[in-house]
C-alpha cells in the first residue's frame, strides 16, 4: 500500500522526530510511505480565527496533493480533524467528489493502525509510568476514545495500542480528558488561562505518578512542554508514534533536541 | 449598541491571578460536573434521551407558529392569560401593567434567566415596586448588588465567609458566621416574611407544553412555588424557544434537566401551572426579543434548545478558570458566548474566542447543541462583519500566502530556527512575545523533517501533483453557502 | 398586545423550515428496574427524604408519633383519613393563614421509583401552598402505585386539569459554597409513608 504521509507544518518543523518515527512504524509495517513535498498546513489556524475564507485554498492544494495515495495519514487528530470533517464546505460539483474520495482515505494515526493494520504487539519495551493525554479534536471530533461526558462505548484507539507495549504502566488521571489548554491561536489569546489549564493538566499527571505525559497531538504537548520546561517539572512529553517506534523516554527533551 | 467591548482575556487575567479561588472555583464546578456524569451513568438510554430531546426541539421550532398558537389555545381555555412581548422593553412593560392594573407594591421572584436578560428588576424598582429575588443564591447577589455569575448557582463565585459577611450586613447574622446550615436558616427566615407579604409572584418556564398549555417550574428550593401559591396572581415569563410540544415530552426533558444541572435525579419540585388558582391569576408572558432572529439562522438555530441547565459551564475549562462574570453577560459561558454575539457581535466579540473549541460542552449539553462548532461559525461571523483586529486578519493572509509556497516555507522555517537559536534569550523571551510570557519556546531542531526524508528517503521522490485545469479549480474554489 | 402577537406570530411565519417530526418515544430503551419498591427507596434517600413502609393508616400514626417534632408540632394539619390533625386547612380565609403550618399529611396518587418523586395533584390539599409553607411534610402513598420512571408517569397522568407537583425529597440548596443544606423555603424533612 502506498501512504501518503501528512505532516503538520509545525512538526515538521519543530517535531521532525515524530514525523520520522510515524514513517518508520509504518515502514515497519509494511508499508512505502512518501512525503508530498508540496504540503504545508492543513490551515486549521486560519480557519479557527474566522479566517475561513483563506483556509480554503489549502484545502484545494491537499486534495490535489495526496489525490495519488491509497492512504493519507496523519500523526495528528487535530489537523486530520480539520480535513475530514472541516473541509468539505470548501467544495461543490466534482471538486466536492474529489474531496469526498480523499476525505474516505485520510486518517488519524491510531486509526489507520487500528482500522487498516491492526498490529498485534510492538518490539520495543517501555518500562515507564505513561499518562494518556486525550487531545480534544481527536477525542471529540475523530472519537478516538470514549469522552467522559458521553456514555457510549468507543474504544480508546491511543491506549489499545499502548497496551500492546511491554512493560508500559498506564497511571489513571484524576481528570481522564481535560483540555490542555493549546486551543492555537487561544495559547496566546487567553494566554492567562491557556497557562493555567496547562499547568493542571501537568499537575495532574505529576500526583498520578506518571514518568511522561503521552498524546495523539504534538501541538498540545508543545505547550504543556513550554511549561514544563518554565516550572522545571520532571515530566516528559512524547507522541504516541514516537512510544511505538522504539524512543527512549528523553527524545524530546529541549537539551538533547538543540543540542 | 455598544458602548464597549466586553475584554474577557483581561478579566480572565485577574481571575487566574487569583490563583488560590481560581483554583478552588475551578474544583467547585468541576465536582458539578462529576455529579452529572455519575447520574448519566445510571441511565444506559442517557445518549437516547439527549436524541430525543434534541428532536423535540427541532420539531418545536419548525413548527413554532402553530405550537405556540396550539399552546395559547389551551392556556386560555383553562383561564390563563396570555401576553406577547416583541422584545425586552415590551415585557417589562406588560409586567409592570399586570402590577399596577392590581395595586401590587411588593413582588417575590423565583429565577428566570429571562427576567435577567429583560433587566425587569430595576424596571419595576424604579416604578416603586419592591422586587425580592428569593432563590436563595439571587438573593445574596441581589444583596451584593452583583449579577449572577452562573444561571444556575449564581453565587457559586462566594465563599461561604462571603455570604457570612454579607448576611451580616443585610440580615443582622452574627459577624464572622459561615456556617452554611445557620445562613440558609437566616434566609429562610427572612424569606418567609417576603413571601407571605408579597402581592404578586413572578417565576420563570422551564418547559411551557403546547398540547395541553402548562406551564412547568422546576426547584429545588421550594420558593417559586410559594411565590406562585401565597399571592393570588402568578406572572410566568418565558423565551418563546421553552415550548414543547407533548406532554409526554416532559419525561425526557426532566428525566435530563436536573440530572445535567446539578447531578440529581429529578429537583424537588417540579409544579405544573395549568390555569390559575381558584381566585387567582395566571399570566403568561411570551417573550421573542432576538430568538425568532436567531432561529433564522441555520448556523445557530440550534442554540434555543437550551434549557438553561449549565452543564456547559460546569465542564468549561474556561470557564471554571475564569469565571461567569469575566463574560459580562446575562449568560456566561459556552452557551453565552453563543447567545450574546446575536445580539451585540461587535460588543462580546471576544466570547467566541475565550474557548479551547475542546468541544467538552457539546459533548455535554442535554439537547445536543453543537456549541463549540457554533463557537466557531461565530468567528468567521465575526471576522466577516469586520471586528477581528487588523493585526489577526493580516498574519493570517500572511500565513495563507507562506503556506501556498512549500519552499518560502521551508525557508522561513529555517530561519525561525535559526534565529531562535542564536538570539539571546532576553530578545526571545520578553513580554512582547505571549507565548514566551508563561512558557519556554519550542525546541529548535537543526533538521526539519522534510530535509531529513529529502536526505534519507531520496528514493521516494514524492509523485508529481496532477495538474488541475482552470476550470476544475475554479469549480472546485466556489463555495456553497446555505441561507 | 394583540399587534405584538400578530408580529411575532407573522416574523416567526417569515422563515419556513425543513419539517422535524416529533420524535417517537420507544419505552423499550427505557431503564427497568429489578424491584420498583428498592429503587424507589434508594432514590427517595438519595435525595433526602425518609421511606417508611406500613400495612395501614394506623401504623403511620404510630410512626409518626414517634417523631420528636410530630410529638411537639403546635399546627398539624391532615388530608389523611385516620391521621388526625389539629388544624383545619378548609376554614382558612387566606394562603398567609397557613404561616404556622408545622406538619402536613397528606396523599400522594402515585410515586416513581427512578427518582424518588411522588405526585400530588392540587385536589390532594386544600391549598396547594400548604405543601412547600410546612415545615414537615409527610405523604401517604398506596405501595402500589409505584411507576419505574418519569414515562410511566406521564402516560399515568394523562390529560389532566389544574395543579400537580412531582415531590422529590425535601426541599434544599447548595447555593452557599456547594455545601448541602436540606430544608430551603419549602419543608425541612419529607417522610413518605408507602401503604400495603
Amino acid at each position: 500500500m502506498n501512504i501518503g504521509l501528512f505532516v503538520p507544518c509545525y512538526i515538521d518543523q519543530l517535531y521532525p522526530d515524530v514525523a520520522i518515527a510515524t514513517l518508520e512504524l509504518l515502514e515497519q509495517l509494511g508499508a512505502r510511505v512518501e512525503f508530498p513535498t508540496a504540503q504545508t498546513c492543513c490551515g486549521q489556524p486560519m480557519a479557527n480565527s474566522g479566517c475561513a475564507d483563506v483556509a480554503a485554498p489549502m484545502a484545494y492544494r491537499f486534495v490535489d496533493i495526496f489525490e495519488p495515495y491509497d492512504y493519507v495519514v496523519c500523526p495528528s487528530g487535530s489537523c486530520t480533524a480539520m480535513v475530514v470533517k472541516h473541509y468539505e464546505h470548501f467544495f461543490s460539483g466534482a471538486g466536492l467528489e474529489r474531496y469526498r474520495r480523499v476525505q474516505e482515505k485520510t486518517f488519524e494515526l491510531s486509526q489507520f493502525l487500528h482500522q487498516v493494520i491492526r498490529p498485534e504487539r510492538f518490539e520495543h519495551p517501555f518500562p515507564h509510568r505513561v499518562g494518556l493525554h486525550q487531545s480534544c479534536h481527536g477525542l471529540r471530533e475523530l472519537r478516538l476514545g470514549q469522552s467522559s461526558e458521553t456514555m457510549t462505548n468507543c474504544h480508546d484507539l491511543m491506549g489499545d495500542l499502548l497496551a500492546k507495549v511491554p512493560e508500559l504502566e498506564v497511571v489513571p488521571l484524576s481528570r481522564k480528558d481535560e483540555c490542555c489548554g493549546f486551543g492555537g491561536t487561544f495559547a496566546v489569546a487567553e494566554s492567562d488561562v491557556s497557562a493555567a489549564m496547562g499547568r493542571a493538566r501537568i499537575a495532574d499527571h505529576a500526583q498520578a505518578g506518571a514518568d511522561v505525559m503521552v498524546a495523539g497531538d504534538m501541538s498540545c504537548l508543545m505547550h504543556v512542554q513550554g511549561l514544563i520546561k518554565r516550572d522545571g517539572t520532571p515530566l516528559e512529553v512524547m507522541h504516541f508514534a514516537q512510544i511505538l517506534a522504539g524512543r527512549s523516554l528523553q527524545v524530546n527533551s529541549l537539551e538533547k533536541v538543540n543540542g | 449598541m455598544s458602548v464597549s467591548t466586553i475584554d474577557h482575556p483581561a478579566a480572565a487575567k485577574q481571575f487566574v491571578a487569583e490563583k488560590e479561588r481560581m483554583q478552588w472555583h475551578d474544583m467547585a464546578l468541576w465536582f458539578v460536573r462529576n455529579k452529572r456524569d455519575r447520574q448519566a451513568e445510571t441511565l444506559p438510554e442517557w445518549e437516547y434521551l439527549r436524541e430525543l430531546a434534541s428532536a423535540a426541539k427541532a420539531h418545536t421550532q419548525a413548527n413554532l407558529a402553530e405550537l405556540l398558537e396550539t399552546f395559547e389555545r389551551h392556556a386560555v381555555a383553562q383561564g390563563a392569560i396570555v401576553h406577547w412581548a416583541v422584545d425586552a422593553a415590551e415585557h417589562n412593560a406588560i409586567v409592570l401593567k399586570i402590577l399596577q392594573d392590581n395595586g401590587v407594591e411588593r413582588i417575590v421572584k423565583s429565577k428566570s434567566m429571562l427576567t435577567e436578560e429583560c433587566h425587569l428588576n430595576p424596571h419595576l424598582e424604579a416604578h416603586g415596586i419592591e422586587v425580592i429575588d428569593s432563590d436563595l443564591g439571587e438573593r445574596i447577589i441581589q444583596m451584593r448588588g452583583e449579577p449572577p455569575s452562573h444561571i444556575v448557582l449564581p453565587a457559586i463565585h462566594l465563599k461561604k465567609e462571603d455570604v457570612g459577611d454579607t448576611f451580616h450586613q443585610h440580615l443582622g447574622t452574627e459577624a464572622h458566621a459561615s456556617d452554611p446550615k445557620y445562613l440558609t436558616e437566616a434566609a429562610r427566615g427572612h424569606l418567609r416574611n417576603k413571601f407571605l407579604s408579597a402581592q404578586a409572584g413572578v417565576t420563570g418556564v422551564n418547559f411551557a407544553v403546547a398540547e395541553t398549555g402548562a406551564v412547568v417550574v422546576c426547584t429545588n428550593e421550594g420558593n417559586a412555588d410559594l411565590g406562585s401559591s401565597l399571592p393570588p396572581i402568578h406572572i410566568a415569563c418565558m423565551g418563546i424557544e421553552k415550548l414543547i410540544p407533548r406532554q409526554a415530552d416532559l419525561g425526557v426533558f426532566l428525566r435530563l434537566l436536573a440530572r445535567s444541572a446539578t447531578g440529581q435525579p429529578i429537583t424537588t419540585y417540579s409544579s405544573h401551572f395549568q390555569g390559575p388558582k381558584p381566585g387567582g391569576q395566571l399570566h403568561i408572558v411570551l417573550v421573542d426579543n432576538g430568538r425568532s432572529k436567531i432561529r433564522d439562522s441555520d448556523d445557530f438555530r440550534e442554540a434555543l434548545n437550551c434549557i438553561r441547565c449549565g452543564a456547559c459551564m460546569n465542564t468549561c475549562p474556561v470557564y471554571r478558570r475564569s469565571g461567569g462574570h469575566s463574560y459580562a453577560a446575562v449568560v456566561p459561558g459556552p452557551i453565552g458566548s453563543v447567545l450574546s454575539p446575536a445580539s451585540d457581535a461587535e460588543r462580546h466579540s471576544s466570547l467566541p474566542f475565550a474557548c479551547s473549541l475542546c468541544g467538552s460542552c457539546t459533548d455535554v449539553c442535554p439537547v445536543k447543541i453543537p456549541l463549540h462548532h457554533q463557537l466557531l461559525a461565530w468567528r468567521q461571523e465575526i471576522a466577516r462583519q469586520g471586528h477581528l483586529p487588523l493585526s489577526k486578519r493580516l498574519a493570517m493572509r500572511g500565513a495563507s500566502m507562506l503556506f501556498a509556497r512549500p519552499r518560502l516555507f521551508a525557508t522561513v522555517g529555517w530561519l525561525g530556527r535559526q534565529t531562535l537559536r542564536i538570539l539571546p534569550r532576553f530578545l526571545t523571551h520578553h513580554r512582547f512575545n505571549t507565548w514566551s510570557v508563561e512558557r519556554e519556546m519550542p525546541p529548535t531542531p537543526k533538521t526539519s523533517f522534510r530535509k531529513w526524508f529529502a536526505k534519507h528517503r531520496a528514493e521516494n521522490v514524492s509523485l508529481p501533483i496532477v495538474s488541475v485545469s482552470a476550470d476544475q479549480r475554479r469549480e472546485s474554489i466556489r463555495t456553497e453557502k446555505s441561507s | 398586545m394583540s399587534d405584538s402577537r400578530q408580529i411575532m406570530l407573522d416574523r416567526i411565519r417569515s422563515r419556513t423550515l425543513p419539517p422535524a417530526e416529533a420524535p417517537a418515544i420507544d419505552l423499550e430503551r427505557m431503564i427497568q428496574y429489578e424491584s420498583l419498591p428498592d429503587q424507589f427507596r434508594d432514590a427517595a434517600e438519595f435525595v433526602g427524604a425518609t421511606v417508611h413502609h406500613c400495612a395501614g393508616v394506623s401504623e403511620v400514626q404510630t410512626l409518626l408519633d414517634g417523631m420528636e417534632s410530630f410529638r411537639d408540632a403546635r399546627c398539624i394539619a391532615s388530608t389523611v383519613s385516620g391521621i388526625a390533625g389539629n388544624f383545619d386547612a378548609d376554614k382558612i380565609t387566606k394562603p398567609q393563614d397557613l404561616a404556622n403550618l408545622d406538619w402536613m399529611v397528606i396523599n400522594g396518587r402515585f410515586a416513581v421509583a427512578e427518582n424518588g418523586a411522588i405526585w400530588v395533584p392540587a385536589d390532594e390539599v386544600p391549598d396547594r401552598a400548604q405543601i412547600f409553607i410546612t415545615q414537615h411534610l409527610a405523604i401517604v402513598v398506596p405501595k402500589d402505585e409505584l411507576v419505574p420512571h418519569m414515562h410511566a408517569a406521564y402516560d399515568r397522568l394523562g390529560t389532566f386539569s389544574g395543579y400537580g407537583v412531582f415531590v422529590s425529597g425535601p426541599s434544599k440548596t447548595a447555593d452557599i459554597e456547594q455545601s448541602l443544606v436540606l430544608g430551603a423555603h419549602g419543608c425541612r424533612t419529607l417522610n413518605i409513608f408507602l401503604l400495603g
